[in-house]
């Protein structure tokens, strides 16, 4: 699984790629799929207005206002694809890469070798998170500095894979010494 | 009335225009290129196009005279 951007070491393979869970874009989702509920609800009541405001007034005025609020909705939707896709956690044979994107314009990437993991904690806090599968995992370096990832899936499986890999980067540097 | 309006109109436009064209940089610098994400931009680009026609359109269709008397 090459993947360029990351200028990989020689040797260095990308072996799982993490989002967050796909319910978290759903969570996230929601607020949107209200506003175009409640676009809908204002529309569809036009009878109430039109005791108020002239009918061909309130049409020509409506649509456009709609039209507006259409592009508004797709910004925001295609905003929280972005921020959901842009937020993701690379496991590679010597390091993990914590890349989270905090909105425009604000950005932040957390590189740790491997070899350098202390201690792995995952967690699964909610019934939500229970029932679909995802939940957080904190990992202690030798640095005492700690990275915590919130909300992703196949958690036994990413813990699994890095503390394999953290035990052979150190057999190969006890080896080295 | 009219150019009040055609005025709010074209800074609302720019302004999407604007969050539009840094929510395709933020794509096309920082997805990594086997994400699926490079595939939404056209729809997007495409859509809000025609959204802003569509706006266009409404609003020459509003009776500004009406506002005037």
């Amino acid at each position: 699984m090459p993947i360029p951007s990351l200028h990989l070491e020689e040797r260095e393979r990308v072996l799982l790629v993490l989002h967050r869970h796909w319910f978290v874009l759903v969570r996230e989702l929601s607020a949107v799929f209200f506003m175009i509920f409640a676009g809908i609800m204002v529309f569809s009541i036009k009878s109430v207005w039109y005791r108020i405001v002239d009918p061909v007034v309130f049409d020509h005025i409506i649509s456009f206002l709609l039209s507006l609020y259409a592009l508004l909705i797709l910004t925001l939707l295609f905003a929280i694809w972005i921020n959901y896709r842009l937020d993701v956690w690379i496991i590679t044979t010597k390091r993990v890469i914590d890349i989270e994107q905090r909105g425009l314009f604000n950005r932040e990437v957390s590189e740790f070798l491997v070899a350098n993991i202390q201690d792995i904690t995952t967690e699964v806090p909610t019934m939500i998170m229970t029932l679909f599968g995802f939940g957080n995992m904190t990992i202690q370096t030798a640095g005492q500095k700690s990275f915590t990832v919130s909300e992703i899936p196949r958690l036994e499986e990413a813990k699994k894979i890095i503390l394999a890999c953290s035990y052979a980067a150190r057999e190969i540097s006890t080896k080295v010494q | 009335m009219f150019s009040i309006a055609l005025i709010l109109y074209s800074i609302f436009i720019v302004g999407y225009g604007a969050l539009a064209a840094a929510l395709v940089y933020h794509v096309r610098t920082y997805t990594i290129p086997e994400d699926s994400l490079h595939t939404f931009i056209i729809p997007f680009l495409t859509l809000s196009l025609v959204l802003i026609i569509l706006s266009l359109y409404f609003f020459l269709r509003i009776p500004w005279d009406t506002f005037a008397t």
